[in-house]
């Protein structure tokens, strides 16, 4: 305060402009949020009568109730977590246990082997191709269609590899030493010690997997295969046909009540899921920041 | 070996001869020493090859091959046929992109979400960065950083629900606050109007991704020698020539390297919010080149057609990188390679 007050008029009025840009941009980076929140707890017939900007007026648990009480939902949030744990264990395990054998600096053919991956990070075949070997693979409409192609990035690879050329050599040689195998090395010393970039790869996993739709929609056909993604991208989708969405909706699930079809709307409905999908990501990646940063630090002086 | 030439004696031709058995068994020797040593270090190393392997196939099998799939851009490809039966149509593929009536507003399209997109979001997150640099109190700006990141983990389906719940004419906040203002006496079409669509998506994106955009430049701006500032401060240097002279010099090089990295990207621009927001109305100024081998291979199955779309995608792709990089490192002297 007492620094403040010495400053010159000029810079004062810097920081108050600066201050208010920056409580501005919160408001615009925050609102929208807010403003879905506030939706999905709306009554769906007291929406229509006129817009909301702070708080509802008619507050109801109708939405969310509806949205958690279909199968539809039940089949997704089950995809969407099944998708995201394995996804990402299968993406640390591969991807890291890879980069820890291309990372010993003496390792025989490790151009050749460097030279093979980079090129696809430049380079690939596109949409079509792509599909067409996902189907000769049996991979469409297949639940591993969310876990084995996204099982090795390169780039991820190559966050590995930095991370560990700083673990000291002499760790692993005294494992050797006692007779350990490779695997074992792996597994029992370069994980344990490994454990922030392991963090950092699979944050990043589990938000792509997490996030996912575009495989949903475009490689699986039926309903079981649904994650919450999809779904909202099908509400979506079909907005005009959202009516019969929620009448389809309510005809699968609706197991405890009784819902009329007028309570909801398929503004509020489609915000309730919205709200519910987002919410774990959201929960999660404030605690995990200091990984997310380290990783993209890693990539940009790497890459 | 010696004992040989001895017992040759003096026949020129013969010893010659020996003299080349003898040399290219030495070079056997070697090599097969230089084998042995190689195959013995294999196998000393075989459990890190062991590790790497399933990579290479993997990445043979999930890369490689969609990239020799591409030989059916050059065939008249049929789902029933397969890549080897279908026949070759030679370029007729490449020659039908230049035909195909969408083409010109489709390129058009691509190239201005692209562009508009680097063009609004680097001063944008440029600044961004230097006035949260300026924020005094350190958890304010924690605060502000962690907001900001906050759009970047959400998916385009849940853009397009924010949007959608934003901007709908009906029952959109925006349209009914505009109306309740007094500003607007109808509802605001935004979402289902051609014209806006490019300022839709532009703005979403900057949105979206100006935060996470921001981290790169932060961390650099917070590596800057603080003796720069002081010595600039004694010459009587303000804060905005500071910012001038100082921070953007040391930003150069990052900026270009992300500018490569963006230019690169712009044929591939605008599938999501495409996906996500084109409708009816909007769909001449929402329809992109990502966006239409999308459309026409998979939804209409002109299989062939698209991948020759995509095939050109990437080869303008891969040289607008090599491009930008070299008139990057003419002008600033840095590059990604």
């Amino acid at each position: 305060m007492k620094r403040k007050k010495n400053l010159p008029i000029g810079e004062r009025v810097f920081f108050s402009v600066n201050t208010l840009i920056m409580i501005c941009l919160l408001v615009v980076m925050l609102y929208p949020f807010w403003y879905c929140i506030i939706v999905s707890f709306s009554d769906a017939n007291d929406f229509l009568k006129g817009p909301l900007y702070l708080w509802p007026r008619k507050f109801t648990l109708e939405n969310y109730d509806f949205v958690l009480s279909s199968n539809l939902f039940g089949v997704a949030i089950r995809n969407s977590v099944f998708r995201t744990v394995l996804g990402t264990v299968l993406h640390c395990v591969f991807t890291g246990a890879a980069a820890y054998g291309l990372s010993r600096p003496n390792l025989l053919y490790r151009k050749f082997y460097t030279t093979v991956f980079v090129i696809t990070m430049y380079f690939g075949g596109g949409l079509i191709p792509t599909y067409l070997l996902y189907r000769n693979l049996g991979l469409i409409d297949n639940f591993l269609i969310y876990i084995i192609p996204s099982m090795f990035s390169f780039y991820n690879c190559i966050l590995f590899m930095s991370f560990y050329e700083s673990i000291p050599a002499s760790l692993e040689e005294s494992a050797r030493m006692d007779g350990a195998n490779t695997l074992t090395i792996f597994f029992k010393i370069i994980v344990p010690v490994s454990k922030p970039i392991f963090a950092t790869v699979a944050l990043y996993s589990i938000v792509g997997q997490w996030n996912a739709w575009f495989d949903t929609l475009t490689f699986t056909k039926s309903k079981s295969l649904t994650t919450l993604q999809s779904m909202m991208a099908e509400m979506l989708q079909a907005a005009e046909n959202m009516e019969k969405l929620i009448q389809q909706l309510s005809a699968t699930g609706a197991t405890g009540a009784n819902l009329a079809v007028a309570d909801v709307s398929p503004m509020t409905v489609r915000v309730a899921t919205m709200v519910i999908t987002t919410f774990p990501i959201v929960v999660v990646y404030p605690f995990f920041q200091k990984y997310f940063v380290k990783g993209i630090m890693l990539g940009s002086v790497k890459g | 070996m010696t004992e040989m030439n001895c017992i040759i004696g003096a026949d020129g031709a013969v010893l010659h001869h020996l003299r080349r058995i003898n040399h290219n068994n030495r070079k056997r020797v070697y090599f097969v020493g230089k084998m042995r040593k190689h195959l013995c270090l294999l196998k000393k190393q075989i459990g890190y090859h062991l590790l790497v392997w399933p990579a290479l196939v993997f990445t043979i099998i999930f890369c490689y091959i969609p990239m020799g799939g591409l030989v059916i851009a050059f065939k008249d490809y049929k789902l029933r046929t397969g890549i080897w039966d279908s026949p070759w149509n030679g370029l007729d593929n490449f020659k039908n992109l230049f035909a195909d009536y969408y083409m010109p507003q489709i390129i058009l399209n691509t190239v201005a979400v692209g562009v508009l997109s680097i063009v609004v979001s680097y001063p944008i997150v440029i600044g961004f960065a230097l006035l949260l640099n300026e924020i005094r109190s350190a958890a304010f700006k924690r605060i502000i950083q962690t907001v900001s990141y906050l759009p970047h983990f959400i998916s385009w389906a849940i853009m397009a629900v924010i949007l959608k719940a934003l901007f709908s004419a009906t029952d959109g906040v925006i349209s009914g606050l505009l109306c309740d203002l007094g500003i607007t006496s109808g509802p605001l079409n935004i979402l289902t109007a051609r014209d806006s669509y490019w300022g839709l998506v532009v703005f979403s994106s900057v949105w979206k991704e100006m935060g996470w955009s921001a981290i790169l430049y932060l961390a650099v701006i917070a590596g800057i020698d603080e003796t720069l500032y002081e010595a600039a401060k004694i010459d009587g240097a303000g804060r905005f020539a500071r910012m001038r002279y100082i921070t953007m010099p040391q930003l150069k090089g990052i900026i270009a390297i992300t500018l490569i990295m963006s230019v690169s990207g712009i044929p591939n621009t605008g599938f999501d919010q495409a996906y996500y927001l084109s409708n009816n109305v909007n769909i001449e100024s929402a329809k992109t080149l990502s966006y239409y081998v999308y459309t026409s291979g998979l939804q209409k199955g002109n299989f062939a057609y698209a991948t020759a779309i995509g095939m050109v995608l990437s080869i303008v792709s891969a040289t607008l990188m090599v491009a930008a990089n070299f008139i990057s490192r003419k002008l600033t002297g840095k590059g990604l390679y």
